[in-house]
């Protein structure tokens, strides 16, 4: 019994269902943030997973570490995008005392 | 698994440690997500996403990705999480109420929607992946990356140095921006 | 602690007084000069810690010895490999070998923000600390009524950072990084009064005419990265190794640089045989453009770029007009330091320069130099005179330089810089007594009021005149040999240009004559004799030397005695040091100086009639100038050769004639096209007009009521609720996923 690309590859499939979910569910603004934050782990698990099973680069030098490098860029994007998120719902708070999201439906037709 | 065309990561030595530990932390993550997505009290949601996180970190460190586990841990649970508890705080005075207004059947009618279109996602996605036949690559690519590389390839060779720089960037800008979105204004005449 | 740090401290501290003071100025109020003399004495201090520490080291008695710290700047990939151009000749190719790849890998593969200090940038960086430190203090009393004070030493701050980045650069792009920086320095502060319609025209016009000359620069740069790869534009990389100059030496240019025969002289009379079947004055050797080799071309291009700074003709507009700037800026930037920036640079190029180059350098400053002094002779702008003394003087370095008199070239720019400094400080002073009154006509026996600036002139004066024991003398003794050496040998050799060789020294010589006759007249007029204007002194408060202003001008009038030059504190011999061996330069016989010397001190006594000739003032000056012939030459001279009224009607009138032209066609052609157009599409408008009425809009109305329809039933889907969009886009990627693993074949 080994451990496989599928292994990780499926998990993440899971991972990113169950995000989305939340996002679908959750009318706190902060919750769908949560979801979101699942769905770019499950993308990052992803990567990860692949640099993993990548061949070696036929050149020599160092490991391939390209998923990695884009994993780290994704963390570090996912803080940004949190930070900017809470300030949106920061602002919304101070605009409808509420962070419920189907209160902001401004936008309806 | 029998097929040659599926390869297996960590080398024989450990015997079947890795899977074990693999199922443990695939079970902590995917547990604590359906929390974080069924959960109706925000604050126990972020608590779940928590233990989400961590279970992350340590299917990092079995893919041979110790920085990136390191790096998960710190800047997503001590930073990214902690803001979230923080909006959290900052935002809950009526979450209760609101969240109580709701009518139980239409919680319901929306969980089932949900699951459903979740698992008509997620079904579809696990049926390829399962039939997926992954070519075997070279096993060279076993080596134990380290830091060093990493930041090697970050800095040093400049192959991913512009992105770090614009990355840097962004950073900059977002924290400018987030100081000032959240600028507290006057609430609209509600 | 290597002398390099030493001097990058020193080149920072006007920085920082440049920086706090832009942004805390106001608070600094009158205090704001003593803040910024203090960072400069800093400055000063510090760099003659690190003449010390640079005299002190062993490698110093070397023949040449430099020093370089380098930081990368500009990385580029190190296959910047040189061009190597087909030549003319079979000679020349031969020593282009590796050398200039062994140069582009030490080049580092781009182009390093370094430093460089040899003996060259020590003395430049000695002297700009000096002055600048003596200009500073001269100003604090200078300025002390005007309000924007804080503001004007910010700039000069800047100014100094610019200047001593400048002399410590060790790569063309970077010295013409810090060139731009001086220049805008200087063209702020010509413009410091630009409330005032003179100032601010005037630092226009010596923006406009220094971007000739910048491009040119770059045009030169540009050149010479063509022909050996931007990498090996550093002067020196670590190893003391001369990269630009061994750069081009491997393209096969070494024939002109480097002639075969140790002298120069030799090497011209050969060529200047060879080149009588060709071109009049110049050889075809290496031939590339217009008779001349690129780097040729590339040097004369550099030269442009310091012809502009150092005002040689016939760029030379600019200097008179910037002195609307306050004096103190005259004195430091328009006389002592920025304007040599020029010079420094043609020595900084030196060991690439061809002998083609030289020459047209040397005739350039021959002319130069005469057209200053003898514009000197007439002017009655106290400022002006001096202004044109010093483009005078400029165009005796550039003829020294392009001579072969690096050392003497050099040596006049040092001695040049404190007597000239000296002189416009000492204007200053009597500009701040008079409150601004100019004009030499209307001032006379002023050293009664200003007896310690009447001796400080004095002094200056006397060695700008080239008066025995005076620095001027000695530097000027140095280079005149030269020029004769060179003039002689070259009237020896045969050929199209030896018939007018010796023009070349009888034109400085008596150019001497004239600077020693308007330097006594200018001090006469200002100082001597009886007050001319009882009147203007009348209106005047009592006068006063301020202390602070008389100090840094004695410092300066003993700084322009020969003393400090001479043997005895090795000035001559610290400046030799910093040019790369092999490179081939004129150095004068005993013989020759003492050919020399007496001319020159000749050129003295031509101030000694000045008494006589203006003892009543003007009244006989007057008189000899009606007479026939010499009225026309005196307008000539008085109008400043008519360049200014050549350069209107020349450029600037055809620039914007063009500019009418160009607009009439806009306004009448593309107009009427326009116009015309419009026309068509409206009689075309109309026709359609009555087609749409009938035809068209039955059917666009049936539409529109169509898509409204169809968008109110849309309208229904828009809750406006996010989780209904998300909930939708999740069972569309649901539907898609599975459509796609039933559709795609496995």
């Amino acid at each position: 019994m080994t451990l496989t690309l599928t292994h990780f590859l499926v998990l993440s499939a899971l991972l990113l269902a169950s995000g989305l979910l939340t996002m679908v569910l959750k009318r706190n603004a902060i919750g769908m943030l949560m979801g979101v934050e699942l769905v770019l782990n499950a993308a990052a698990l992803n990567l990860t997973a692949f640099n993993a099973f990548a061949p070696a680069p036929a050149s020599g030098g160092g490991p391939r570490l390209d998923g990695q490098i884009f994993t780290l860029f994704i963390i570090v994007i996912a803080a940004a995008e949190a930070a900017i998120a809470l300030a949106i719902f920061l602002n919304f708070y101070n605009n409808f005392t509420t962070i419920d999201v189907d209160r902001g439906a401004h936008l309806k037709g | 698994m029998a097929d040659p065309a599926i390869l297996a990561v960590p080398s024989a030595d450990y015997g079947p440690l890795p899977v074990i530990l693999f199922y443990g932390f695939a079970a902590l993550t995917l547990g604590s997500a359906a929390a974080v997505a069924l959960s109706a009290n925000i604050v126990r949601a972020a608590a779940a996403l928590l233990f989400a996180l961590i279970g992350i970190a340590g299917l990092y460190l079995l893919l041979r990705a110790d920085f990136l586990a390191a790096a998960q841990l710190v800047v997503y649970v001590g930073g990214t999480l902690i803001l979230m508890i923080f909006g959290i705080m900052l935002t809950s005075r009526q979450q209760q109420a609101a969240e109580g207004l709701r009518s139980r059947a239409a919680r319901q009618r929306e969980f089932l929607w949900g699951a459903l279109a979740a698992l008509g996602l997620a079904s579809p996605l696990a049926t390829a992946l399962l039939l997926a036949p992954w070519k075997r690559p070279a096993l060279g690519a076993a080596t134990q990356p380290s830091v060093e590389d990493l930041g090697r390839s970050l800095l040093d060779q400049g192959q991913f140095l512009l992105p770090f720089e614009l990355l840097s960037l962004l950073l900059l800008a977002v924290m400018i921006g987030a100081a000032y979105l959240a600028k507290s204004r006057r609430p609209l005449p509600h | 602690m290597p002398t390099a740090h030493y001097l990058i401290l020193a080149a920072l501290l006007p920085l920082v007084s440049f920086v706090v003071l832009m942004a805390r100025g106001k608070h600094f109020g009158r205090f704001a000069g003593p803040f910024a003399t203090v960072l400069v004495f800093g400055s000063l201090g510090l760099s003659v810690i690190g003449t010390v520490t640079w005299i002190a080291k062993p490698e110093f008695n070397a023949a040449h010895y430099v020093e370089t710290l380098s930081y990368r700047w500009i990385p580029l990939p190190a296959t910047a490999s040189p061009v190597t151009v087909p030549d003319v000749t079979a000679a020349a190719t031969a020593p282009a070998t590796n050398a200039a790849a062994a140069a582009a890998q030490g080049g580092g593969g781009g182009i390093p923000f370094g430093v460089l200090v040899d003996s060259l940038s020590i003395a430049m960086f000695t002297m700009v600390t000096l002055v600048a430190a003596l200009v500073h203090l001269f100003a604090i009393a200078y300025m002390a009524e005007d309000p924007k004070a804080p503001r004007f030493f910010a700039l000069l701050g800047l100014f100094c950072f610019a200047m001593l980045g400048l002399v410590l650069s060790n790569s063309l792009p970077q010295i013409f990084f810090f060139w731009e920086l001086v220049g805008i320095a200087s063209y702020l502060l010509i413009g410091f009064w630009h409330e005032n319609r003179a100032p601010a025209t005037a630092s226009l016009k010596a923006v406009l005419v220094n971007r000739v000359g910048d491009a040119l620069f770059l045009m030169g740069i540009g050149l010479l990265t063509v022909h050996v790869g931007i990498a090996n534009l550093t002067l020196y990389d670590s190893s003391s190794t001369p990269v630009l100059a061994s750069a081009v030496a491997s393209t096969g240019q070494t024939e002109l640089l480097n002639p075969q025969p140790q002298s120069i002289l030799q090497d011209f009379t050969r060529l200047a045989v060879a080149s009588d079947a060709g071109s009049i004055l110049f050889h075809n050797f290496g031939a590339s453009f217009l008779g001349l080799s690129w780097l040729t071309w590339a040097g004369l291009c550099i030269f442009a770029g310091a012809a502009a700074k150092s005002a040689q003709f016939p760029l030379h507009v600019w200097l008179p007009d910037a002195m609307a700037g306050p004096t103190p800026v005259s004195a430091l930037i328009h006389a002592a330091t920025m304007v040599a920036a020029g010079v420094f640079l043609v020595a900084r190029v030196y060991p690439i320069l061809t002998m083609d180059a030289r020459l047209i350098i040397a005739v350039l400053g021959c002319v130069t130099l005469a057209i200053g002094a003898l514009i000197a002779l007439v002017q009655t702008d106290l400022k002006q005179i001096l202004a044109y003394s010093t483009i005078s003087q400029l165009g005796y370095m550039m003829l020294f330089l392009g001579v072969g008199g690096y050392v003497a070239g050099l040596m006049h720019l040092f001695t040049h810089a404190f007597f000239k400094a000296g002189l416009f400080l000492a204007a200053g002073s009597v500009l701040h007594n008079l409150h601004h009154q100019q004009d030499l006509r209307r001032m006379g026996g002023l050293w009664k009021r200003l007896p310690i600036t009447a001796f400080a002139a004095l002094l200056a004066g006397l060695s700008l005149a080239a008066a025995p024991w005076f620095s001027g003398a000695f530097s000027k003794e140095l280079g005149m040999a030269c020029v004769y050496d060179f003039a002689h040998r070259l009237s020896l050799g045969g050929g199209g240009q030896a018939k007018y060789a010796m023009t070349l020294f009888w034109v400085p010589t008596i150019a001497s004559y004239v600077t020693a006759f308007y330097i006594a007249r200018l001090w006469w007029l200002t100082f001597g004799g009886a007050p001319r204007d009882e009147k203007l002194l009348q209106h005047l408060p009592p006068p006063h030397e301020n202390a602070l202003m008389t100090l840094p001008l004695i410092l300066l009038a003993f700084l322009s005695l020969s003393l400090w030059f001479g043997p005895f504190f090795g000035v001559a011999s610290l400046i030799g040091k910093s040019l790369p061996p092999g490179v081939p330069i004129v150095r004068p016989s005993e013989g020759t100086q003492a050919l020399i010397a007496p001319f020159l001190s000749y050129a003295f006594a031509a101030a000694l009639i000045v008494p006589l000739w203006y003892w009543r003032g003007f009244g006989l000056a007057e008189r000899f100038i009606r007479l026939p012939g010499i009225n026309l030459l005196y307008v000539w001279l008085r109008e400043k050769m008519f360049f200014d009224d050549l350069y209107r009607g020349v450029l600037v009138t055809s620039t914007l004639a063009a500019a009418g032209v160009l607009a009439f066609c806009d306004r009448f052609l593309v107009d009427g096209v326009v116009n015309g157009v419009g026309m068509l599409a409206r009689v075309l408008g109309r026709l359609s007009d009555l087609f749409d009425r009938d035809g068209i809009d039955g059917a666009v109305n049936g539409m529109a009521s169509t898509a409204a329809a169809a968008s109110r039933a849309a309208l229904t889907t828009q809750t406006g609720r996010i989780r209904t969009y998300l909930l939708v886009l999740l069972w569309a990627l649901a539907a898609t996923a599975t459509l796609l693993l039933l559709v795609l074949p496995r």
